[in-house]
């Protein structure tokens, strides 16, 4: 396996193996040749311009670099210019994005080329990817299963080799568990590393945007070129850049990971999940890393609190979507409160119209004390346990999932199930801390996470991973 | 459901919200959180940008015109308000 398939590619447009033309219709040809329904819309014209413009520099005797040259693909939860951006969702199925979000634009400028606008469950609600109009992503090894979500279109694209990496959008597990259903590298960064800016808001307390790749080196690359304080997003912060030639095969001598009990203890967990999570954690024993066991909340407490900080969130969130300067509107109503109703009651998908309903009730009079404030105090517990681990270890170490991929459908009939197989990824949300998702020995990926802006270390300890392992 | 369908502006239907709804009970017996030493993962800025106008460019413009969903000639058409 290469360490970086950016930078094979570019290697071969360099040395003239493949025009980027060539490179990009191959990619485009494959993206409609996909019968896993992983693209609301592909970009066809706009990125064979873009490949048109790259081999001209290339035939006037310019190496290209960093991303020059690169196809990738974008979560359709991000404004991209001139595109329609949907979410996935009726409500927004015509919008074409007046601008283009930062980290997309940050992107482009270092030269890569976006392929597709790719599909996720509606405005990231949902876990598998089956709450989207453009019908359910499948699981990129077996039609019968679900892709996993929300941004489940994103993982198939990487795990098809069909975008050499792409961007989803992470709130409560939305990058990593996918990327474990469909075995890929999926990084949510620490909350903050990356703008918001032109991502459409779920959970604006947890949502983050993060790659998708095949190897650890090209999940560092992109988010090099993603990261950084933006002035359109209050809560971005100014980060150091990933040095990813200083990466060491070797796993750092004194190396601790903390297993949380009470998730490799929880009843759901999959017998042989948990069996592949140990072998793993053998292996790091042999190589040296102290592995300790700590406490930590239940997995039904941490589902809780994401869950109902999320309603109350993306209840305020969405409700600027009402049709009247955007979006499809129901026309010749009487009045301005059945435009608003009918617009937003035919807009919105059943799982979209539950979590509103729900987070609306989280923050009424009777419930925003004793649930949502209640929730709030939690999370603070949740931040605080965290500092505390990671004064005693480096890394934390979990299974991405409980369960491997469910049936396509399966879920639907049991929503409650959808949301408690979160419980693994929701806790590190809350927290804002960095985590990867890594196809290391486990059948749905395993979780590295650390402390708060500890990126490169998750990076460093994941790539010596990749090749010592 | 009346109420919350109103601020919701949304009509329920067949939309059951009680899975959802029993992770009230869920945080409501959870006891004895520890919150000491917790850190808020938000950073709070005070560097805020000048409070101006920035005129956006015109096929931005054109865009956000572009996505109106009803017009008449030039006049952009809104829901009546007063009765």
């Amino acid at each position: 396996m290469s360490e970086s398939i950016i930078q094979d590619i570019q290697h071969k447009l360099n040395n003239k193996e493949v025009s980027c033309v060539q490179l990009v219709q191959e990619k485009i040809d494959a993206l409609n040749a996909s019968t896993k329904n992983a693209n609301n819309s592909i970009l066809a014209e706009s990125a064979l311009k873009q490949a048109a413009d790259f081999d001209k520099q290339l035939a006037s005797g310019k190496q290209l670099s960093g991303l020059e040259g690169i196809p990738f693909g974008v979560k359709d939860v991000y404004l991209l210019k001139g595109t329609i951006s949907t979410a996935s969702s009726n409500i927004l199925k015509n919008y074409k994005s007046p601008y283009t979000a930062t980290a997309i634009q940050k992107l482009i400028d270092a030269g890569a080329i976006p392929v597709s606008k790719e599909n996720c469950d509606q405005f990231g609600h949902g876990s598998t990817n089956e709450n989207s109009i453009f019908g359910t992503t499948k699981n990129a090894f077996d039609d019968s299963k679900v892709a996993g979500g929300s941004s489940g279109g994103s993982a198939v694209n990487v795990a098809q080799k069909n975008t050499v990496f792409s961007i989803g959008g992470d709130t409560g597990g939305s990058i990593r568990q996918p990327a474990g259903y469909n075995n890929v590298f999926g990084f949510k960064p620490t909350y903050g590393r990356v703008s918001r800016y032109g991502l459409m808001a779920y959970t604006s307390s947890s949502d983050c945007v993060g790659p998708f790749a095949e190897t650890v080196k090209d999940i560092a690359t992109t988010l090099n070129v993603m990261s950084g304080k933006d002035g359109k997003d209050q809560t971005s912060v100014e980060s150091t850049s990933i040095d990813v030639n200083a990466f060491s095969k070797d796993i750092p001598a004194g190396t601790k990971v903390g297993v949380y009990k009470t998730f490799i203890n929880h009843p759901s967990l999959d017998p042989s999940i948990k069996k592949e999570f140990h072998v793993l954690i053998e292996k790091l024993k042999d190589s040296g890393v102290t592995v300790k066991e700590l406490d930590f909340f239940d997995g039904d407490t941490l589902t809780a609190t994401y869950y109902i900080i999320a309603l109350a969130e993306t209840a305020s969130n969405l409700s600027r979507i009402d049709g009247i300067a955007y979006g499809n509107r129901a026309m010749d109503k009487d009045s301005l409160a059945s435009t608003y109703l009918d617009t937003r009651s035919e807009g919105f998908s059943e799982e979209s119209k539950r979590r509103i309903i729900a987070g609306n009730q989280v923050l009424s009079v009777g419930y925003s004390d004793e649930i949502y404030k209640k929730a709030l105090t939690v999370r603070k517990g949740i931040e605080a346990k965290f500092v505390k681990d990671f004064n005693e270890v480096d890394f934390i170490l979990s299974p991405t999932a409980p369960s491997l991929p469910p049936t396509i459908g399966q879920s639907l009939k049991d929503p409650l199930n959808m949301y408690l197989s979160d419980m693994y990824t929701v806790g590190f949300s809350l927290g804002g801390l960095p985590t990867l998702s890594a196809p290391f020995e486990v059948a749905n990926n395993v979780q590295i996470t650390a402390a708060k802006g500890k990126d490169e270390e998750i990076l460093r300890f994941a790539y010596a991973i990749e090749q010592s392992l | 459901m009346d109420k919350l369908e109103q601020l919701s502006n949304i009509k329920a239907g067949d939309v059951n919200i009680s899975k959802i709804t029993d992770f009230f009970e869920t945080i409501k017996n959870v006891k004895d959180i520890d919150t000491l030493g917790s850190e808020d993962h938000i950073v709070k800025s005070d560097n805020l940008r000048e409070d101006v106008v920035i005129n956006c460019d015109p096929e931005e413009k054109a865009l956000i015109l572009d996505n109106f969903p009803a017009k008449q000639g030039t006049y952009l058409v809104v829901p009546k308000v007063i009765q």
